[in-house]
């Protein structure tokens, strides 16, 4: 008897959560009922299967989470569901377009986000329930630091080409973006060095002339992170992953300094290192016309820019409705570009609700990390939400051309593998963080 | 000291951020440097509202959460500009490039134009003129069935050209809300609820067929223009212009293999109906075409003469070789230099010449005559009943015809021209500075054959839904009483002369049915290299038939056609011919 007690309070402890993936799902349910009845009509066992199956993988989850009772957050589990869902409906409402627009290469897309998200799920309750400790994370760091330069360098040696960039390394079964791996790897390594040096602050002030700098353990990262950033812009022609790297890195730096200064340098430093290759390389010169101008050449450099305009335009402030759009119209819009679509299809209601639930995850990340028991857990976090919160951010500004465009996907939504698997991932680690109640053993 | 900061920090990002919204969508680069200055300051008010808390990590990852939210707050307004504020100007902005002339704008309307299920357009019968195919799933074109049988440039000027490149022309253009089911908001708006495709009305047009492509060919390869009408209620049965265009070459076919290829050809059709030297077929010459109408205005002249039988004394006239009208000025003459008053008095028997002979025989300086007597004041009075205006009292487009793009016919042009007595008395018939339109001389015509009651011409007979029902149905609708019903009839027979015995004996081409008509030769210098001092004609004739209970009233402009008593008055016979063997 007291056991049945003890599990229904542990249930009843959790209930948030169940509601907000009940609200989730029926969103979700209500975007496929609207996609089948526009697209044919005709209801597919594959999509009431895989719609029942995703609903049922989360709720174990947040069960599985309830009777553990280890008191997770209850916010990430459900936007990220959220998320995923959109996402899910996005590319099975974009597939036959795809593939009648641009070819057969395409088709199958659908399911295989399924697949991703469906790992992703997995992947998230492995790191959740599978008992390792937090404290590895710190104690390996120079295996994380090795295993990110050797990703970098496999993929500079190895890697596949697409669209002018060396992005992907194949693994036969799958392509992995390594990138998305890094960003991982970027924060854990970032969060264990920052945390050993916190009691730096205001130590060891160095004079340049009359500039005054900040002490090494801070200096020293700044300038290879800097250089880092930098030096992928050159080699690996990708500007997304650079610009979120260092926006990390400085966002992480200043939660441990609370130097609003460095992080402005910072920024100021990137910016002067981009206007310095701006006339050197053609592809930050083509973005950062682009951003200037898209009207100036919209057969060339503007052109996807100008589409997107258009498909929001079009959308208006209610969109036209799931699969009656045509945001094919714009290249790439099942990945960098799925904020368009859903822009176009779901209007200004649908982008301010996808905005109002990036940042809820971030604010809700953030108290995560400011209730995290050391500094190590909170700069942990930190790092992760800001990682999530400022790719999306970089995206849908890049899209909707409020900032130069760079392409990185949009965090849950976008197509791809390594994205959604890596970001299931992060949000597994944060709800580790989060969990007030965990055993000691599993610090 | 903190409110205070707080207060001009928000007010500073708050005037930014209008002032970035007012800015229209080609200067969307202040608006977003407008923006992204507001966002700090955005920022400083916001964190001067925090609450308090002590230095350390939990206070910088307070700030950091709030430079992320601003961020999205950020993206928000810009996202409220995209879609919201600007979303129509953005969604239907055509941007032309300045150094190419290139276009861009949304494609998907371009797509959705190509794949509205426009409207067909038939004649009086039911003949399908246009209409609309899909093919290749759901793409529509448009396709011309009439041109198995007749030359399809012969309805050009009619229908129009219809391409989502260069726009419409003609009926296509005239009545595109009806055509593309654009009008219809409540089904627009069901169409768009359950992503049906949207089917616009089906225009039926007043025109037979078969006339028009009759009129078309007797007017051969000339350019020129023919306009025939059902007197009594207005209804256009024909409106041939020449040279024309066939609207198929500008007809997008979205099922073509090379859709490149397709957008060539049309190019080239464009670049060649607009070229030097085509003749602006594009002009459709009966409504937008202004002449000088020769002779054939002296029917305007005789029935202001009847209306005013005191000053103008129809019947006291002489047609002597010369008439002097004021010094200075040459005499007018007569198109036949001498002895056409021996004529008059002679033919068909001897008797002294009344308005009936002058007009048949079309003597000039009769009509000088008549115009002097009646006086510039009279004159333009009955000239503006039949809607031939003053240059000052003249609207911008005919709004008595609005079917098609039509400009007002002119009495003159430069002011105070019909104070000088030369002018005055060339105006009378015919020459001087006249601008009238082959519909307005059809017009005219038919006013008579319609026992003086002006009637408004009109092209479109009925506007159908595509379930059957009927928006829209046009009957007859006078315009004015122009004469008393004697008046025109002492016209009809005038016009009778002018066919059975004067100088249109070339239109009593339909047997058994009695011809009136009226020739014009309206002259027009054109010097060539060689003689400078050449002058060129114009062949107008005017047609009503039968005479006694007229059916069709036609008017036939041919330009530079030389005498309108022959070639003019050919075609109106063949015309009426058309049109008498159509009855039949």
């Amino acid at each position: 008897m007291a056991t049945i007690a003890r599990l229904r309070a542990r249930l009843g402890s959790r209930t948030l959560e169940l509601e907000l993936l009940i609200t989730a799902f029926l969103f979700i349910a209500i975007c496929l009922a609207a996609l089948i009845a526009s697209a044919s009509g005709r209801v597919r066992w594959v999509d009431l299967t895989i719609i029942s199956a995703f609903a049922g993988l989360f709720l174990t989850i947040s069960l599985a989470l309830a009777l553990r009772d280890w008191g997770e957050d209850q916010m990430v589990l459900p936007i990220a569901a959220l998320l995923a869902g959109i996402g899910m409906i996005m590319a099975r409402r974009l597939e036959p377009d795809l593939v009648q627009r641009y070819g057969e290469v395409y088709s199958g897309i659908a399911l295989k986000q399924v697949i991703w998200i469906f790992g992703g799920a997995v992947l998230l309750a492995l790191v959740s329930f599978v008992p390792w400790r937090l404290q590895w994370l710190k104690h390996y760091r120079y295996t994380w630091l090795l295993l990110g330069l050797a990703l970098v360098g496999a993929t500079a040696v190895f890697g596949v080409e697409r669209n002018g960039a060396r992005l992907w390394l194949n693994l036969g079964f799958f392509q992995l973006q390594p990138v998305e791996m890094l960003k991982v790897l970027l924060v854990i390594y970032l969060a264990t060095y920052l945390d050993d040096h916190r009691e730096l602050i205001g130590r060891g002030v160095y004079w340049l002339g009359p500039l005054k700098l900040p002490p090494l353990p801070y200096l020293a990262p700044i300038v290879i992170m800097w250089g880092a950033t930098i030096g992928l812009i050159i080699v690996q022609k990708d500007l997304g992953a650079a610009l979120l790297f260092f926006v990390i890195f400085l966002a992480m730096l200043y939660v441990v300094s609370g130097r609003a200064r460095y992080a402005a340098v910072g920024l100021f430093a990137f910016a002067l290192g981009a206007a310095a290759l701006y006339p050197l390389f053609g592809h930050v010169r083509v973005r950062l016309n682009a951003w200037l101008d898209p009207w100036s050449d919209p057969f060339g450099i503007g052109f996807q820019m100008v589409r997107a305009l258009h498909a929001l335009a079009t959308g208006g402030w209610v969109g036209t409705g799931i699969g009656a759009g045509d945001p094919t119209t714009v290249p790439e819009s099942h990945t960098d570009f799925v904020f368009v679509a859903i822009g176009e299809e779901l209007g200004l209601a649908g982008t301010l609700a996808l905005t109002v639930c990036y940042a809820l995850f971030a604010l809700n990340g953030y108290l995560i990390a400011i209730r995290a028991r050391d500094g190590f857990q909170q700069l942990l976090a930190a790092g992760l939400t800001t990682a999530i919160a400022a790719q999306a951010f970089i995206i849908m500004a890049g899209t909707t051309h409020l900032i130069p465009l760079t392409g990185i996907t949009l965090p849950f939504i976008s197509y791809g593998g390594s994205s959604t698997l890596i970001n299931f991932a992060m949000v597994g680690l944060l709800l580790r963080i989060s969990a007030s109640r965990k055993p000691p053993r599993t610090l | 000291m903190r409110s205070v900061i707080r207060f001009i920090s928000l007010s500073a990002a708050a005037a930014l951020l209008i002032y970035g919204l007012l800015q229209p969508i080609d200067q969307e680069s202040r608006w977003v440097a407008a923006l992204w200055l507001a966002l700090p300051l955005l920022y400083v008010a916001a964190r001067l509202s925090l609450p308090s808390v002590p230095p350390g990590l939990a206070r910088n990852t307070q700030h950091l959460a709030l430079a992320i939210a601003i961020g999205f707050v950020g993206l928000a307004l810009q996202l409220l500009r995209q879609q919201f504020v600007y979303a129509d100007a953005i969604a239907n902005a055509v941007f032309v490039d300045p150094h190419t002339g290139q276009t861009t704008s949304n494609v998907r309307r371009v797509i959705a134009a190509l794949k509205v299920r426009r409207g067909s357009i038939l004649d009086r019968n039911g003949t399908v003129i246009v209409t609309t195919d899909i093919v290749d799933g759901d793409y529509a074109v448009r396709r011309y069935p009439l041109a198995e049988t007749y030359d399809p440039t012969a309805f050009g000027n009619i229908v129009g050209f219809f391409s989502a490149r260069f726009g419409q022309s003609g009926i296509e253009a005239t009545y595109n809300d009806y055509l593309s089911g654009e009008r219809d908001s409540w089904r627009r708006l069901q169409d768009a609820l359950l992503n049906r495709p949207r089917v616009g009305d089906t225009v039926r047009l007043t025109i037979d067929a078969r006339l028009q492509a009759a009129a078309h060919a007797a007017l051969g390869e000339r350019t020129g223009s023919i306009v025939a009408l059902d007197p009594r209620t207005g209804a256009v049965l024909a409106m041939v212009s020449r040279p024309g265009f066939d609207p198929r070459g500008l007809a997008f076919n979205p099922a073509a293999p090379d859709r490149q290829a397709e957008n060539r050809r049309i190019d080239e059709y464009w670049r060649a109906i607009n070229a030097e030297g085509a003749g602006q077929p594009l002009l459709n010459r009966p409504t937008q075409g202004r002449y000088a109408p020769g002779s054939t205005f002296k029917t305007v002249t005789a029935v202001a003469t009847l209306l005013h039988p005191e000053q103008g004394r129809p019947d006291a006239i002489d047609c002597p070789d010369q008439r002097p009208t004021e010094p200075g000025a040459p005499p007018v003459v007569n198109a036949v230099r001498t002895g056409l008053e021996g004529i008059i008095r002679s033919t068909p028997f001897p008797a002294e010449p009344n308005l009936e002979r002058v007009y048949a025989f079309s003597c000039n300086t009769a009509f000088a005559e008549y115009a002097l007597r009646l006086g510039p004041d009279l004159l333009a009075e009955t000239a503006r009943r039949f809607d031939i205006y003053r240059p000052q009292d003249a609207p911008n487009v005919y709004d008595g015809f609005t079917d098609l793009p039509t400009l007002p016919s002119l009495l003159y042009v430069s002011p105070g021209f019909l104070n000088r007595r030369a002018a005055l008395a060339d105006t009378g018939f015919g020459q001087g500075e006249l601008q009238i339109t082959p519909l307005q001389m059809a017009m005219v015509a038919a006013t008579i054959a319609n026992d003086g009651m002006m009637m408004r011409p009109f092209l479109v007979m009925e506007i159908i839904r595509p379930d059957g029902t009927t928006v829209m149905r046009n009957g007859p609708r006078p315009i004015r009483r122009v004469m008393p019903v004697d008046i025109a009839g002492r016209m009809r027979t005038a016009l009778r002369a002018g066919v059975a015995y004067g100088f249109g004996k070339a239109a009593d081409a339909v047997p058994g049915v009695e011809v009136g008509g009226k020739s014009g030769t309206a002259e027009y210098p054109c010097p060539t290299p060689d003689n400078p001092e050449k002058v060129c004609a114009h062949a107008w004739f005017i047609a009503i038939a039968p005479v006694d209970q007229p059916r069709f009233a036609v008017a036939v402009m041919i330009e530079n056609g030389g005498e309108g008593s022959r070639l003019g008055a050919q075609v109106a016979g063949q015309v009426l011919r058309s049109a008498f063997d159509m009855v039949k």
